[in-house]
């Protein structure tokens, strides 16, 4: 049996500013375990973002340890080190800047099957993103276009896709499908759920509890930095995890 | 400030349509004006000594000829045609100052970016010796290195770059630092793309747009070294023309004949009002100052 | 025009006809028509990509360069189409406010938050009241704003930060606010309280939201945009209640709901924005499409665009 994805323990992070201390995490303990849901929701503010960074590995907290795949990711001083490169991908919870407005969509969707793999030509990198933009109902987009040329709910799918394109073994969503309308909202969760029942670990911060309790398997509620309530919706997932391998 | 990388962008877009800078400085009205006399100045360039006289005939009959029909600009105190002279300085002083201009924005470039890639002791020596570099004037830098190595064009062309460099290197590191917290870096450092090929992919076009435009303002600046270099003596050496020598030796005849001035003078100010309005329509173009709700 | 009192006023928006093509081709908005009167609020919903965005950047003359834009936009009387950018400028802020899609990407990430709630002071040549971005952003719900008002806009939550262009956009009180998802990050109950700011600050709003309780609140009427053109409109009541157009039934039945598994996906796609198809454009996903549904474009009648409607 496979330990947890990413684990955290004793998690704080303080902003300060000339005696304004602002306590973003205090004292945050989850595990995450492959192929679950953890959702995180809580008011504006509370502190979500900053704990998707945390276990992202993007920010160093200072109490507390991150492990991703069994080994402290600031084992090695100021930089993360994952367990492998690819091992957990974002989706940001401003879409339109997280891609690069130089880049045509094609590029940065593909961006992740690049890395440590035989070179693909163009053509294959086109057919790869056409392929995973259809999934998010975006096939009828011309993979050529600039992500300023995308409305705001086309540029969230892209970055949708660029962090499941490589099968990532963690992804942590801020908002994924805040800027998506209800019918194009489904189609995400769903792709969402099937990354989940491929394996991957998923931890999704959401303001949009109804959207929450249908997608995840546990979800957080935060207030003021503190995990205050942690409701698990199916407990089954270790069973899903099961016929797995 | 907190230098947390951000989940949630930290987005320097501009929001602008990232369409060709070309089509959208021939819109710009001032970027249509440069870019027009620009190619002017280098038609004259290419094809200007074909239809000209020979710049280095000298002819002692006619020192000093005022314009005429023969002569349209007249002759020198050698009796060279000064309207061949002035075509023939054209590719002389362009091409030095494209010469730097390409050298210093290429050198600022890689310079600038590799010290923010590298960082510890590499950026802090390059940072060192960019502000060393920019804490001098940089023609009396320039004259300095001339002094030494001895005058000539490539001297020249070296003493300028030595001397323009170091705040293109400055720009390019700071914004290639700046790239370091962007989402879409982020995203890919996750992915496991390597630093070097961030540094291509992502960071490098951002950087050498940034970088154009500060090097075609300082280009003005270029051309104007490069003319008084030229104009002391210490450019191109006779018989070859150049706008900035030829200034220099039309001085000697200003009581005789003032027009001799006029041509070369008329050429450099034409240089460099073309660099000035493309640098300042490119800026617009690439950075406008995005109009918000 | 409005007859009250014997006095014709203007309404504060109407829009007739407008229609935008990018410049690479993607006709986005088609032959729309809208029109705001006093004090009210119309909601603007569908599908991400249907064009939503880009009638809120052409009321305010925000479209990118190269932009081809037919039609007719008014506020108070005042024609926006093809105006000079001085006189845009002058409409903004007093006449029409923005508060854009998102937030880090309106703001200067140099500047602080504290700047950018000023510049809407700034842009009129005033200089902002002393403690009025403070105030403004505490009764958005922020907490200590003195402090926080200093800090940069990375610095700030995502929900936080769109209070903040909220409280930008509405200094002047506006005739007409176009708020674009402007609560997307805020859970309800927030929501709830900055639109009830947002109406008490601005005459008529203009709200782009995806998220239908929230619409179904505060709108007074309901415009339900597909592939550009508007398919559906009425109070909002009605619509939500009892939606006539195939796409606002497939819309409202794709909500989540706790305990019935995953939510209802409307199949397919919409077409590219390049073509121009002869008939609904809805058709290739509609259950209820007929022969004439693929010839024959339907025209907005009785508040709904749809031929299986016009035939019971
Ligand atoms: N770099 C920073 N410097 C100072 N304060 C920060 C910084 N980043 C976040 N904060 C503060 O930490 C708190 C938590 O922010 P976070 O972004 O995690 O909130 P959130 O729960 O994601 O909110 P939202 O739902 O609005 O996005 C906020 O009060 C924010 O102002
Ligand atoms: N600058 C542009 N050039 C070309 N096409 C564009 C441009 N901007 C937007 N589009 C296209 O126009 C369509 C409408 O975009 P718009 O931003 O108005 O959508 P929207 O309804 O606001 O969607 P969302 O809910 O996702 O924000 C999209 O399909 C998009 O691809
Ligand atoms: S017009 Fe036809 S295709 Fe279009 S929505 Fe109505 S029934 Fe469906
Ligand atoms: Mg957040
Ligand atoms: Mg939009």
């Amino acid at each position: 049996m496979t330990g947890p994805v990413v684990e955290g323990s004793g998690l704080s992070v303080t902003y300060g500013q000339r005696g304004h201390v602002h306590h973003a995490v205090i004292d945050l303990t989850v595990a995450v375990h492959p192929g679950e849901i953890v959702g995180i929701t809580g008011a504006s503010g509370c502190g979500k973002s900053t704990t998707l960074r945390l276990l992202a590995g993007l920010e160093q907290p200072h109490a507390g340890t991150v492990r991703l795949g069994g080994a402290d990711v600031w084992a090695g001083g100021r930089t993360p080190r994952p367990p492998r490169p690819g091992y957990v991908m974002p989706v940001f919870q401003d879409p339109v800047a997280s891609l690069d407005r130089r880049w045509p969509i094609w590029r940065s969707v593909t961006e992740p099957l690049t890395v440590g793999r035989p070179r693909m030509s163009k053509q294959e990198r086109m057919a790869a993103a056409r392929e995973h933009l259809a999934r998010l109902s975006l096939d009828h987009l011309d993979v050529r276009c600039l992500p300023t040329q995308l409305s705001g709910g086309q540029c969230q799918r892209v970055a949708i896709a660029r962090a499941l394109v490589a099968g990532p073994a963690l992804v942590v969503a801020d908002e994924p499908t805040a800027s998506l309308d209800v019918t194009t909202a489904a189609g995400v969760t769903r792709v969402l759920r099937e990354a989940a029942d491929q394996g991957t670990a998923l931890v999704i911060v959401s303001h949009d509890q109804d959207r929450l309790s249908v997608l995840a398997d546990r979800i957080l509620r935060m207030n003021r930095g503190r995990v205050v309530a942690e409701e698990v919706l199916r407990p089954l997932v270790h069973a899903r995890r099961g016929t797995d391998e | 400030m907190t230098a947390a990388p951000v989940l949630v962008a930290r987005s320097a877009r501009a929001g602008s349509q990232p369409v060709g800078v070309w089509a959208s400085l021939l819109r710009h009205p001032s970027g249509r004006a440069g870019l027009a006399i620009a190619a002017l100045l280098a038609l004259v360039a290419l094809v200007g000594p074909w239809l000209t006289a020979d710049p280095n005939q000298t002819s002692y009959d006619t020192q000093l000829a005022p314009p005429s029909a023969e002569h349209l600009l007249g002759t020198d105190q050698a009796g060279r045609d000064q309207l061949a002279r002035v075509v023939a300085g054209a590719q002389a002083t362009l091409g030095a100052a494209l010469t730097v201009f390409v050298l210093v924005g290429v050198i600022g470039v890689v310079v600038g970016m590799v010290a923010a890639l590298a960082g510890g002791w590499v950026d802090s020596v390059i940072s060192r010796i960019v502000d060393l570099l920019l804490g001098m004037p940089s023609l009396v830098l320039a004259l300095a290195i001339v002094g030494t190595l001895g005058p000539s064009l490539r001297n020249v062309i070296i003493a300028l770059t030595v001397s323009g460099w170091a705040y293109l290197a400055r720009l390019a590191r700071s914004h290639a630092l700046g790239a370091h917290d962007r989402p879409d870096v982020i995203a890919a450092r996750m992915a496991g793309v390597g630093r070097v090929r961030i540094a291509v992919g992502h960071v490098l076009p951002g950087v050498t747009v940034q970088v154009a435009i500060a090097a075609t303002m300082e280009l003005s600046a270029i051309i104007l070294g490069l003319s008084a270099l030229s104009f002391l003596g210490l450019g191109v050496q006779p018989p070859t023309a150049e706008w900035g020598q030829m200034l220099a030796e039309s001085r000697f005849a200003l009581t005789q004949m003032p027009t001799l001035a006029l041509g070369p003078g008329l050429a450099v100010m034409l240089a460099v009002g073309a660099a000035v309005l493309i640098s300042e329509a490119l800026r617009d173009v690439v950075d406008p100052a995005w109009r918000r709700g | 025009m409005n007859e009250t009192n014997g006095v014709v006023t203007a309404p504060v928006l109407s829009v007739d006809g407008l229609d935008v093509t990018y410049a690479n081709g993607a006709r986005a908005v088609r032959e729309l028509s809208l029109a705001l009167g006093d004090g009210e609020c119309l909601a603007l919903v569908g599908e991400s990509g249907c064009g939503k965005t880009t009638v809120a950047r052409a009321l305010l003359g925000l479209l990118p360069r190269r932009t081809r834009v037919a039609g007719s936009v008014r506020i108070r009387g005042t024609e926006v189409v093809g105006a000079s950018s001085r006189r845009l400028r002058r409409l903004r802020g007093t006449d029409v406010a923005y508060v854009a899609q998102d937030p880090y990407a309106a703001c200067d990430p140099l500047r602080t938050v504290a700047h950018h709630v000023e510049e809407g002071w700034r842009a009129k040549g005033q200089r902002p009241p002393d403690g009025q971005v403070t105030a403004r952003l505490a009764e958005l719900g922020i907490e200590d704003a003195q402090h926080r008002s200093r800090l940069r806009p990375h610095q700030w939550s995502g929900g936080m930060l769109q209070r903040a262009t909220i409280a930008g956009a509405t200094v002047h009180g506006p005739a007409l606010t176009v708020a674009d998802e402007a609560t997307s990050a805020l859970d309800a109950d927030l929501s709830d309280g900055v639109l009830a700011a947002l109406r008490a600050a601005s005459n008529a709003l203009l709200l782009v939201s995806h998220d239908l309780a929230l619409v179904a609140k505060h709108a007074d009427r309901i415009a339900v945009m597909y592939h550009g053109r508007v398919v559906e409109t009425g109070r909002t009541g009605d619509v939500i209640g009892a939606p006539r157009h195939p796409y606002t039934r497939a819309l409202l039945l794709a909500a989540p709901r706790p305990g019935a598994g995953l939510p209802r996906e409307l199949p397919g796609t919409p077409p590219s924005l390049a073509d121009s198809l002869p008939g609904c454009s809805f058709a290739p996903r509609c259950a209820h499409s007929g022969d004439q549904c693929r010839e024959l474009l339907p025209l907005l009648a009785d508040g709904v665009a749809c031929h299986a409607v016009e035939r019971s």
